[in-house]
């Protein structure tokens, strides 16, 4: 492992390790607004969801170890290098006009703290449920099997009232600074890790422009369309659907 | 025209601030530089210091000047060194902030002259090959592909000015040290300390107080020599290889 110290010892091993936890954590968070989206289906898919992952152990406990740790090393990293950074620039220019760096590229950090501040209130609402009364034994019948109600919980955290409200505004300004931090973030994390080529430059940050985008609406669509009624409306619709769907099956066999 | 300047003096040992002068009657084919040789004229005809700052070549290829104007390095011309910008780019009446590079690594000589020695000990610490010299080789000798050649050629246009470091918000020299380390490293000639030379360079740099890449791209936007940002990307995986390989 000398190998590694000595390349962490230096800012490019440092920004590796952000580059890559970086990654880590943004391929999750691809995975998990996709799995949201399934909130959109009504209960018995949304629950069913939820169950299966709940069910895999090896699979949550998998995910859970990597973000856990890939979260502290880039928090980590993130704060040596900005020290690191701070101390090489001493004294602010009198005037200093960007030319190339954008918003995204400049608020990093404070885009970062924001979302790890967003994170635990995020685990402490939906995963450990104690900051909203009411969500904490909320169970579904999903053919036969008494499951945790995430569907209901969702409806619940996102209702038209001053609380669902509050997290509406908080998710959503949350997924703003997400979207910030991957536009610059997942181009960046090429650059760190040396994927580059003349041929495909122009095409790293549009790839992470519409990554960037993606999230942003792919998350905020929850909370955005839970407070509107719609999560609701769309997750009827679709059961009778597709219990229709059934019936008419059941017939054609019968 | 008539010009306001508000220039940035600092002696070895003050703080530094900024004072204003005017610059009257200038010429619009004058060089930036000339116009500020016009007012240290001025300034020295009246008893005063005269500005100090860096320049040899006047011809944008030495590297010696450089300095903002309105916070960009080497003022508003891009891909041009201050020396080369000429006052017709500038308007009657305009009022400019001049400043020198900050970093703590440059630290100020006096006024708008900045210590670059730092980038001495980077180009020290690796930028040579070890072969036999001798008389001249005949160029065909040694193939080297043609995209190899280009990359290796425009790497090496730096003029080590530091610009880089200045525009760079964590006043990182990745730039600089990125195309000193590419310019012999895509080279056949440089493959022999091709990963010693990327630590060596890298960990000087480091040593120096420079910064560390947040990949802004502010360094390639102000480079009078337009080096790319993919020398970077490219000493990344050379100095991870280099690691890998306990150099
Ligand atoms: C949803 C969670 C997060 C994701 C998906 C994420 C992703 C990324 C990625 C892909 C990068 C690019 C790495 C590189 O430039 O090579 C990055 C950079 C960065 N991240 Fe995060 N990150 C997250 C949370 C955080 C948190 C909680 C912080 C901490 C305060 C943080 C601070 C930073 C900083 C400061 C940088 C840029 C550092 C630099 O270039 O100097 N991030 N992030
Ligand atoms: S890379 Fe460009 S800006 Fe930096 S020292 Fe070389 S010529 Fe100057
Ligand atoms: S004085 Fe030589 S590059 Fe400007």
């Amino acid at each position: 492992m000398s190998w590694f110290k000595n390349l962490y010892a230096s800012s490019i091993g440092k920004k590796l390790v952000m580059a890559i936890t970086g990654l880590i954590i943004f391929g999750f968070a691809v995975g998990h607004m996709s799995g949201n989206l399934l909130i959109f289906l009504g209960p018995d898919v949304f629950n069913g969801y939820a169950a299966a992952l709940q069910g895999n152990p090896p699979l949550l406990w998998g995910t859970r170890l990597v973000l856990l740790a890939s979260f502290p090393l880039h928090i980590f990293s993130a704060i040596q290098l900005k020290r690191l950074n701070a101390a090489a620039r001493p004294s602010d220019y009198g005037e200093w006009k960007p030319q190339a760096s954008t918003r995204s590229s400049r608020t990093m950090i404070w885009g970062g703290m924001v979302l790890l501040g967003f994170i635990v209130y995020h685990l402490l609402h939906f995963t450990l449920r104690v900051t909203q009364p009411g969500l904490e034994d909320l169970t579904y019948n999903l053919d036969g099997a008494m499951v945790h109600d995430a569907h209901r919980m969702v409806l619940m955290g996102f209702a038209p009232t001053a609380m669902g409200i509050f997290h509406v505004v908080l998710y959503v300004s949350a997924m703003v600074a997400l979207c910030l931090h991957i536009y610059h973030g997942v181009w960046s994390a090429m650059q760190s890790l040396g994927l580059n080529h003349p041929k495909y430059n122009v095409l790293r940050k549009q790839v992470a422009a519409a990554f960037a985008f993606v999230l942003l609406i792919g998350f905020s669509a929850g909370p955005l369309l839970t407070i509107a009624g719609v999560t609701k409306a769309a997750g009827e619709a679709f059961t009778k659907q597709s219990t229709q769907q059934v019936d008419s099956d059941a017939t054609v066999r019968r | 025209m008539n010009l306001t300047l508000k220039v940035w003096r600092q002696s070895t040992d003050s703080d530094g601030r900024f004072e204003t002068y005017t610059a009257e009657n200038v010429s619009a084919e004058a060089s930036f530089l000339e116009m500020l040789d016009v007012v240290n004229d001025k300034l020295e005809g009246q008893g005063e210091e005269p500005i100090v700052f860096d320049h040899d070549c006047r011809e944008g290829i030495c590297g010696s000047c450089g300095f903002l104007v309105d916070g960009v390095a080497h003022g508003p011309e891009t891909g041009t060194t201050i020396c080369q910008t000429h006052m017709r780019k500038f308007n009657d009446g305009d009022s400019l902030t001049i400043e020198p590079w900050r970093a703590s690594a440059f630290p100020v000589i006096k006024d708008l002259m900045v210590d670059r020695t730092a980038f001495d000990r980077i180009i020290e610490s690796g930028g040579y090959v070890s072969v036999r010299t001798g008389a001249a080789p005949d160029a065909h000798t040694m193939p080297v592909n043609k995209h190899d050649a280009d990359d290796a050629f425009n790497a090496a246009t730096c003029i080590g000015c530091g610009a880089c470091v200045a525009a760079c918000p964590n006043a990182a020299a990745m730039l600089f040290t990125s195309a000193k380390v590419s310019h012999l490293g895509m080279l056949p000639q440089g493959q022999v300390e091709r990963y010693e030379r990327v630590s060596n360079m890298v960990d000087t740099m480091e040593e120096a107080g420079f910064g560390a890449c947040s990949n802004h791209g502010e360094c390639e936007a102000v480079c009078p020599k337009g080096v790319s940002l993919n020398y970077i990307a490219r000493m990344n995986r050379d100095l991870a290889v280099a690691k890998l390989k306990g150099v």
